[in-house]
């Protein structure tokens, strides 16, 4: 709760309060009549990080970049003394200047959070020179320091249990907010800003004892709704999803009767992913008897409460309910409008291990993600206790795989079947080939040795045609302007332009020229003799 | 001891023109949180007191009311009154509502003004 007097909080839940606001930047301070409205709201989470928004409408044109505002609310009764929370300082991360028809209507809007803005920057390992292997409780200071926070808690929980490689550079898009988150949740705690100190809040219901500051009841509460009770926590669950890979703590949790189990989840978290064993111990330890019941008030004066504060709401019968402030939402208008809500954890699962677990058993093998090496691990683990269902399932699996094999076997018979009457017909029509190719080739060897007959006899060249056996010393030959006989390579009698040419001619009995005739003639005296005669 | 000036509109001394009773109305504006808790009380925040004067201007002379019908019209004026709380002339910002002026015949003759001027911020 913020630091507030015993006035303050007689005057808040007053009638007839009369509410102050100061917003203040550098020499600029803004009271409430130039503030024309103002919020201020968080969203938290018992194991994670937490931020504070403030948004605002004040008189008049400012540049608000970047600027750093304070914040404080007062209250007063009968004209007393203003008595003051101050709400700390916010960063001014928009804000909008707005041209009114008269001078005196401008304005500006803004939106600012807490310092826990800071940690909305990409994560660089070169920003904080670590060598590793260092401890959670290194990592959580360097990170404050980096940041330009201050860390005054020495010892948190699981603190000292070694990180030995870095987890977060191998992972795109991680800022140092999301590796808070991881610490958060590996302490077992929220972390928020207050002043320039990081802290880790630790919510502990079993020791609460209210008083005056932390009490609701029936004269501040203009309505209360009540939920049932979360019960208190006995197990933690370091689940890597969405395999439902589960490390649960204790492990004999399923001896806890079910309606009294109570479960936090912690999924996927880096710095304990790969030594879930080490951490889930004192973590259990940190988280053990959580229980309180989420509520809704709106309420009436109560403008002190920060992320996470234990409250008692005493409801009309007088009875006490612890509950926690998770998220906030105050308003000022004309008044002020109060809303406080109570969640449980978001990681609160009801029988979580146990259904996961049984889901899980359907497929035995799932992965592990390693981020920080960019490995795809394959984990087979064996199921040592199958439940009705997996039975059910393992037999059903069974008779499917004795079918399949059966119409394998079936399938594999017809196939040889007809591989065997394949391999005949096919043997058969490759002998028959091989008989029709023989007489083929017989035929194709008469054939060549006919060529080669006519070949060695007939020969075709660019000059025309020539007959006769190639080793033979006369051959016939026939050309387009000659034709004739070539003995020896010369031509010895040929016909060409309409004449003959013979170098030796022989006539066994006539020869005629013109009109001239010449024959043998074998006289009875003379003797062998030629005679020449005038023919017609 | 009596008093020797009820009104001033923007400096303007106007205590010879008022006739009485000059009315001093202390309203009070109760935030939008108003209302009962869970026990039943009624609770909410005083967001002020925001004084409003009722008054009624007689002008002595058409030239008078001229002017004081100047000032009413104004969006804000910045009023001086005479305030039993302190006992003393208070200082505030006001805004007027509708008002009428009636000729009663044409010497010309007016009837009285009423105007009411409301402190557009919290005393």
């Amino acid at each position: 709760m913020y630091t507030v007097s015993n006035n303050f909080i007689e005057y808040a839940s007053s009638q007839g309060r009369q509410l102050h606001l100061k917003i203040t930047w550098g020499e600029i301070v803004f009271n409430r009549d130039e503030i024309f409205t103002f919020g201020k709201s968080f969203n938290g989470d018992l194991y994670r990080t937490i931020m504070t928004e403030i948004t605002g409408e004040v008189e008049g044109r400012h540049d608000l970049t970047d600027a750093v505002i304070k914040v404080e609310a007062g209250v007063s009764l009968n004209n007393s003394a203003v008595e003051w929370v101050n709400y700390g300082n916010f960063t001014v991360s928009e804000h909008t200047r707005i041209v009114g028809a008269e001078g005196s209507d401008d304005k500006t809007t803004f939106k600012a959070y807490d310092a826990m803005i800071k940690a909305h920057q990409f994560y660089d390992a070169d920003d904080l020179t670590l060598e590793y292997p260092i401890t959670v409780q290194e990592l959580y200071e360097a990170i404050a320091t980096h940041l330009g926070y201050t860390v005054s808690q020495l010892t948190i929980t699981n603190g000292t249990m070694a990180i030995l490689e870095d987890k977060y550079t191998a992972i795109e898009n991680v800022t140092y907010r999301n590796i808070l988150d991881d610490i958060a949740g590996a302490t077992g705690g929220a972390i928020m800003v207050k002043g320039d100190a990081l802290i880790i809040k630790y919510t502990d219901t079993t020791d609460f004892v209210a008083n005056v500051k932390s009490t609701l009841n029936e004269d501040n509460m203009r309505s209360v709704s009540i939920k049932p009770k979360l019960k208190p926590v006995n197990i933690v669950n370091l689940a890597r999803e969405p395999q439902h890979d589960n490390y649960v703590w204790p492990q004999d949790f399923d001896t806890i009767p079910v309606d009294t189990r109570s479960e936090l989840v912690f999924a996927n978290n880096q710095l304990m992913d790969k030594d879930r064993e080490a951490f889930a111990e004192a973590l259990l330890t940190q988280v053990a008897g959580l229980s309180y019941y989420p509520t809704n008030i709106e309420a009436y004066g109560i403008l002190h409460f920060e992320p996470l504060d234990l409250v008692s709401v005493i409801d009309l019968n007088g009875v006490a309910h612890t509950t926690v402030v998770t998220s906030l939402e105050l308003t000022f208008t004309s008044g002020i409008k109060e809303v406080f809500i109570s969640d449980k954890p978001s990681n609160t699962k009801e029988q979580y291990a146990l259904v996961t677990d049984k889901s899980r058993n359907f497929s035995r093998t799932y992965l592990i993600v390693d981020q920080q090496n960019g490995k795809i691990e394959a984990v087979v683990e064996k199921s040592e206790q199958l439940g009705d269902v997996v039975s059910e399932m393992s037999t059903k699996v069974t008779q499917t795989a004795n079918k399949i094999e059966q119409e394998i076997t079936e399938r594999t018979e017809q196939a040889n079947g007809m591989y065997e009457d394949l391999s005949s017909k096919i043997t058969s029509t490759s002998e028959s080939f091989g008989v029709q190719f023989d007489a083929v080739k017989g035929s194709i060897d008469d054939t060549a040795e006919e060529l080669e007959k006519v070949t060695s006899h007939f020969r075709v060249n660019a000059d025309g045609v020539i007959i006769g056996k190639s080793s033979d010393p006369i051959e016939f030959f026939a050309e387009s302007n000659r034709i004739g006989f070539r003995e020896g390579g010369k031509d010895i009698a040929y016909w060409e332009a309409g004449t003959m040419h013979v170098d030796n001619l022989i006539a066994i009995v006539t020869i005629q020229i013109g009109h001239h005739q010449i024959s043998k003639y074998d006289s009875n005296v003379a003797g062998p003799s030629t005679v020449v005669r005038i023919s017609d | 001891m009596a008093i020797s000036t009820v009104l001033k509109i923007d400096g303007v001394d106007y205590t010879s023109q008022i006739l009485t009773p000059f009315t001093i109305e202390r309203n009070k504006l109760w935030g939008d949180d108003t209302g009962r808790v869970m026990s039943g009380d009624m609770k909410g925040t005083l967001v002020g007191v925001f004084p409003k004067l009722v008054v009624l201007f007689m002008p002595r002379s058409e030239a008078q009311l001229s002017a004081l019908l100047t000032a009413l019209d104004k969006a804000f004026q910045t009023v001086q009154y005479y305030d039993p709380k302190t006992r003393a002339l208070k200082s505030m910002g006001t805004y007027t509502n509708d008002y009428e002026v009636s000729i009663i015949n044409l010497t010309p003759y007016y009837s009285e003004v009423k105007v009411s001027f409301i402190a557009s911020k919290k005393e």
